[in-house]
C-alpha cells in the first residue's frame, strides 16, 4: 500500500528578485509505501524540506499531485495520521517536555485519557521521563530532538517525517532513536528520513531517493544504491594460474596480489570465472559482490564520478 | 478550541509582562485612592449664576475618567504585550510545528487570535475589577454605567489585536506589528479633525480623501471619549467610532486569514 504519492509536484518559490522564481521542487513523482522506511538524501538546498512542506501543506504547490493516505495536503484531515519533526525545530518555549505532549495530543483532538496514556508510553520510550516538567527552553540540542520525536509520534501517525532527527544527540540517543524507528516500521508504520548523515540513513533505511536541484536522480533499496553494477572481488591462490577474460563476459579492473577485481558484462558471467578458476584448479577464498557505502553512492549520483571503493 | 486558548493563559502566566500588570494596578490603585471625588454641590457656587447641573455634567467626576484611562491604558499595554504573539507562532521552526498539525490555518489563526483576546481581556477586566474596587470602597463610587468602560475596551482590544495580526502575518515581525498599530493610531489621532480640515484645505480631491480615510481607519480615540461619556452615564449621538472601527476589524480579519491561507511557511 502507497501511504505517500507524488506525481510531478513542483514548487516555485517567488522570490520578486530573480525572474520566474526559485525551482526548489522539479516535477518529483516518488511513492512511499506501508511500511517502510525511506531515506531523503541530497546536498543542501536540493529540496528535500521543501518537499517536506508541501506534502505537509507548510507551502503550497505550484503545480503537480500529491496525496498522503489518500488526502492532499491541503485537507488538514490528511495530517490526522502523520507526525513531523521538523529541523532546527523552536517549539513553545513557554512549555515544559509534558505541557508541549499534553498541548499537541489537543492539537490532535485526543481526549484526556489517551493523552495521558501517550505521554506515559513516549516519555520513557524517548528518555524524557525525568525531565518532563523542565521548561523546554531550558533542553539542550538531544534533548529537544528527543522531545521532538516524541510530539511526532503523539497522535499515533502511520507514517512519521522526521528532519534530522539525530541532530545533536549523542551516539548512544541516535542508537536509540534507530531503534524507535525500527520498532516504528515493524508496526507496519512507515518513516520519511531526510538526514545528511548517510550512514544512519544506510544503516536504518529500507528505500532511499536522491535529490538534486529540485528533482530525484535515483531511487532505489539501499542495497542497489550501495552495490556497484557487475563489479565483484575475487579472492583466491593465482599463482601463476593467470587466465584472460573475454570481452564478452567482461575485464579485469586490477590484480594485486590474490586480488581480482572485474567488472562483467552480465552478474551471471561471474559462473564463467569460478568456472574457469576451478578448470585451472585455483583455490578460491571468496567470491562478493563489490559494495560501496551510501556515502560513495551519493556523492557519485550527485557529482557524476566514480569513488574509489577502498 | 484544541487547547490553544489554555496555551495562550499559560503562556500568559509565564511572561514577565504578567507582573508588570501587577504593578500597574498596583499603582493606579494608589492614584485612585489618591484622586479627589468631585461632586459640586449647591454651596459651592451661591454667588455665582451657574447651574449646578452643567457643571457637572460638563467635566464629570475626575474619578471616573482617572477609572477609564487607567483601563485603557491596561488595553494599550495589551496591545503592545501581545504584538509578537501571533508573528512569534510561525517563525522558522515553529510555524512548521502548528501547521502540520490535523487542524485547518483559519481555525488555528481564529483560535490563537480569541485566546489572546480572551486571555489578556480577562486580564485586563480583573485589573480594572481592583481599579474599581477601590473606586468603590475609598470614594463610593459604584455606578452600573461603569460596564461600559470594561465592554468598549474590550472591543478596543479587538479592534487593536486585528492591527497587529494583520501586521503579524504579513510581515512576520513584532516590531513591524508594533509600528503599524502605532501609525494607524496616529493617523486615527489626525483624522479626528477631519472636519476642520476642510476649513484650511481647499481641494476637494484631499479633503475627499481625508473623509474617506475617516470613514475606513478605526476610531479608537472617539471610541475611547465615547467610553468615558457611556461611564458618565450621559447619552450619545454618535455611534460611528463603535460601529465603524468594529467593521474594520473584521475586515481586516478576513483579510488577515485570506493572507495566512495562501503564504508559504
Amino acid at each position: 500500500m502507497n501511504i505517500v504519492v507524488i506525481e510531478d509536484l513542483t514548487k516555485i518559490y517567488n522570490t520578486g528578485m530573480k525572474k520566474g522564481g526559485i525551482t526548489a521542487l522539479d516535477g518529483v513523482s516518488l511513492t512511499i509505501e506501508q511500511p517502510e522506511i525511506f531515506g531523503l538524501l541530497g546536498p543542501n538546498g536540493a529540496g528535500k524540506t521543501t518537499l517536506f512542506k508541501t506534502l505537509l501543506g507548510i507551502t503550497q504547490v505550484t503545480s503537480g499531485y500529491a496525496t498522503i493516505a489518500g488526502l492532499p495536503p491541503d485537507n488538514p484531515r490528511s495530517r490526522k495520521k502523520v507526525g513531523y519533526l521538523p529541523e532546527n525545530h523552536r517549539f513553545p518555549g513557554h512549555l515544559t517536555g509534558l505541557g508541549l505532549l499534553e498541548f499537541t495530543g489537543r492539537l490532535f483532538g485526543m481526549s484526556r485519557r489517551d493523552i495521558d496514556a501517550k505521554t506515559e508510553m513516549l516519555l520513557p520510550l524517548v528518555g524524557m521521563d525525568k525531565w518532563a516538567s523542565t521548561k523546554i527552553s531550558k533542553y539542550s540540542k538531544g534533548m529537544q530532538q528527543r522531545i521532538g520525536l516524541a510530539q511526532a509520534l503523539m497522535g499515533d501517525p502511520e507514517i512519521l517525517f522526521l528532519d534530522e532527527p539525530t541532530d545533536g544527540v549523542d551516539p548512544v540517543g541516535k542508537t536509540e532513536i534507530r531503534e524507535v524507528l525500527r520498532k516504528i516500521r515493524d508496526e507496519g508504520k512507515s518513516v520519511i528520513l531526510n538526514s545528511h548523515l548517510l550512514s544512519e540513513v544506510e544503516s536504518a533505511a529500507d528505500r532511499v531517493a536522491i535529490l538534486s536541484h529540485g528533482k530525484i536522480i535515483r531511487v532505489g533499496s539501499v542495497a542497489e544504491l550501495t552495490s556497484r553494477e557487475s563489479q565483484y572481488e575475487v579472492e583466491a591462490d593465482f599463482g601463476d594460474k593467470l587466465f584472460d577474460i573475454p570481452e564478452e563476459v567482461g575485464k579485469k579492473i586490477s590484480l594485486f596480489k590474490d586480488r581480482l577485481i572485474v567488472q562483467l558484462t552480465d552478474e551471471k558471467k561471474i559462473n564463467w570465472i569460478i568456472d574457469q578458476m576451478r578448470m585451472k584448479k585455483i583455490n578460491i577464498r571468496s567470491v562478493k559482490p563489490i559494495k560501496i557505502t551510501l556515502e560513495q553512492s551519493f556523492i557519485e549520483t550527485v557529482s557524476g564520478k566514480k569513488v574509489d571503493s577502498k | 478550541m484544541r487547547g490553544i486558548t489554555r496555551d495562550c493563559i499559560s503562556e500568559m502566566f509565564s511572561r514577565k509582562i504578567f507582573w508588570v500588570f501587577a504593578v500597574i494596578t498596583v499603582l493606579a490603585v494608589v492614584v485612585i485612592i489618591l484622586s479627589g471625588n468631585i461632586s459640586i454641590s449647591d454651596g459651592s457656587f451661591q454667588e455665582a449664576e451657574v447651574d449646578i447641573k452643567d457643571i457637572n455634567e460638563m467635566i464629570g467626576n475626575p474619578i471616573i475618567r482617572v477609572f477609564a484611562s487607567f483601563v485603557s491604558f491596561l488595553v494599550i499595554l495589551v496591545v503592545l504585550a501581545t504584538a509578537g504573539l501571533i508573528p512569534n507562532m510561525f517563525i522558522r521552526g515553529r510555524a512548521e510545528y502548528f501547521l502540520s498539525k490535523p487542524v485547518s490555518r483559519t481555525g488555528l489563526l481564529l483560535n490563537k487570535f480569541f485566546g489572546i483576546w480572551f486571555s489578556y481581556g480577562v486580564l485586563v477586566v480583573v485589573c480594572g475589577a481592583i481599579g474599581y474596587c477601590a473606586m468603590y470602597l475609598v470614594h463610593g463610587v459604584a455606578a452600573d454605567n461603569l460596564i461600559w468602560v470594561f465592554v468598549l475596551n474590550l472591543v478596543s482590544l479587538f479592534i487593536w489585536l486585528s492591527v497587529t495580526s494583520f501586521a503579524g502575518i504579513v510581515f512576520g515581525s513584532t516590531t513591524m506589528a508594533i509600528v503599524t498599530a502605532a501609525l494607524i493610531w496616529f493617523t486615527q489621532w489626525l483624522l479626528q479633525w477631519h472636519e476642520y480640515y476642510k476649513e484650511v484645505i481647499s481641494s476637494k480631491a484631499i479633503t475627499g480623501t481625508i473623509d474617506v480615510l475617516y470613514y475606513i481607519i478605526p476610531k479608537t480615540g472617539e471610541l475611547s471619549d465615547l467610553t468615558v461619556q457611556l461611564a458618565l452615564g450621559r447619552n450619545v449621538d454618535n455611534w460611528l467610532p463603535l460601529y465603524g472601527s468594529l467593521i474594520f476589524a473584521i475586515v481586516l480579519l478576513g483579510a488577515t486569514l485570506a493572507i495566512f491561507n495562501r503564504k508559504n511557511y
